[in-house]
């Protein structure tokens, strides 16, 4: 059997076996295919609704000059050219 | 032949029937059921036992002679290698004085009068267990911040297993040790990219935070990655 630990909005957070959740988690005695997060635990049943995708903010100037930085010492480093 | 009668007669003439020699050692063996031999020689061989009410012997020796008997009898009772015969108080009493006293560890011991030292001389300065607390039935899935409680107040430290992550080579699995400070704990690991999720410790559980990456080397753009620093297992460590 598992216990679930859900966020508020009844997102599954994780799982771990009965003997080693708190009470008041709800119990299931199996588990939805796949990656847990994706579902929601309401009224007793699993609801697939996972979470979008995080797209990677672009870079910003700083960060753009600051890779650039990166990447033109690592060059220097390897062929010994002095800057 | 008739019986003579004896008789035994008092300073104040008063008489009463005497016994000879043979009437006497008649009397021993009805009452012992053995024949004692000449008085000067004579050993009363068996007494009897009050509860069974039969006839019991003693025998007393050394260990070694007592192996060597070839039976050993129901109505006997075996001393052996003491002359002495203790009474039960002075057998719990010895054993009591064997208790108190400080055995050595090469006989099961542990050679001191403290806890302290008997770890010490156990070899067990440094030693401590290791409870499962708790064990993620999930580990493909990500895993989000949020928070599992525990009582921990009883540990002195956790130790959280965290998987290697899908798809990040060179990493591994991660083992770490987290002081239940209630201290927010980052951890770093650098593949192509560089993660950190932080981790807090308390009494009453462990906080875990999203894990990031930084999206660019140097700077301070971050991007949510919650497949890394999933937690496998985390123990309670207890120092004995």
């Amino acid at each position: 059997m598992y216990a679930l630990n859900l966020d508020t909005d009844n997102r599954i957070l994780s799982v771990t076996f009965d003997e080693y959740a708190p009470e008041e988690q709800p119990r299931v005695e199996t588990l939805p295919e796949g990656d847990v997060t994706d579902y929601k635990y309401i009224d007793n049943e699993f609801v697939y609704d996972p979470v979008p995708q995080p797209v990677p903010p672009e870079p910003s100037l700083e960060d753009r000059v600051a890779q650039n930085e990166a990447d033109i010492a690592f060059v220097a480093m390897m062929t010994d050219v002095e800057l | 032949m008739t019986e003579r009668n004896y008789w035994v007669l008092c300073d104040d003439n008063c008489r009463f029937p005497g016994m000879t020699r043979e009437q006497i050692y008649d009397a021993i063996a009805e009452a012992t059921g053995m024949t004692p031999t000449p008085v000067d020689e004579a050993f009363i061989t068996m007494i009897k036992e009050q509860n069974a009410n039969h006839n019991i012997k003693f025998w007393h020796g050394t260990e070694a002679q007592f192996n060597a008997l070839e039976e050993t009898d129901s109505d006997t009772v075996y001393v052996i290698g003491t002359n002495k015969v203790k009474s039960v108080d002075a057998l719990e009493a010895a054993v009591s004085e064997l208790q108190e006293e400080v055995q050595p560890v090469e006989r099961g011991g542990t050679g001191a009068t403290s806890a302290a030292q008997a770890r010490t001389n156990l070899g067990l300065h440094g030693a401590e267990t290791r409870t499962l607390l708790w064990t993620n039935a999930s580990p493909s899935s990500a895993f989000a911040a949020q928070t599992l409680t525990f009582d921990l107040s009883e540990y002195d430290a956790v130790e959280i297993i965290y998987k290697e992550a899908d798809g990040y080579s060179g990493i591994g699995s991660i083992t770490r040790r987290h002081t239940i400070n209630g201290v927010s704990n980052p951890m770093f690991a650098n593949t192509n990219r560089c993660f950190t999720r932080s981790v807090t410790v308390s009494t009453n559980g462990v906080t875990f935070a999203g894990a990031i990456y930084y999206t660019s080397y140097g700077g301070s753009s971050t991007a949510t990655e919650n497949s890394f620093f999933v937690p496998m297992k985390i123990y309670g460590i207890r120092e004995v």
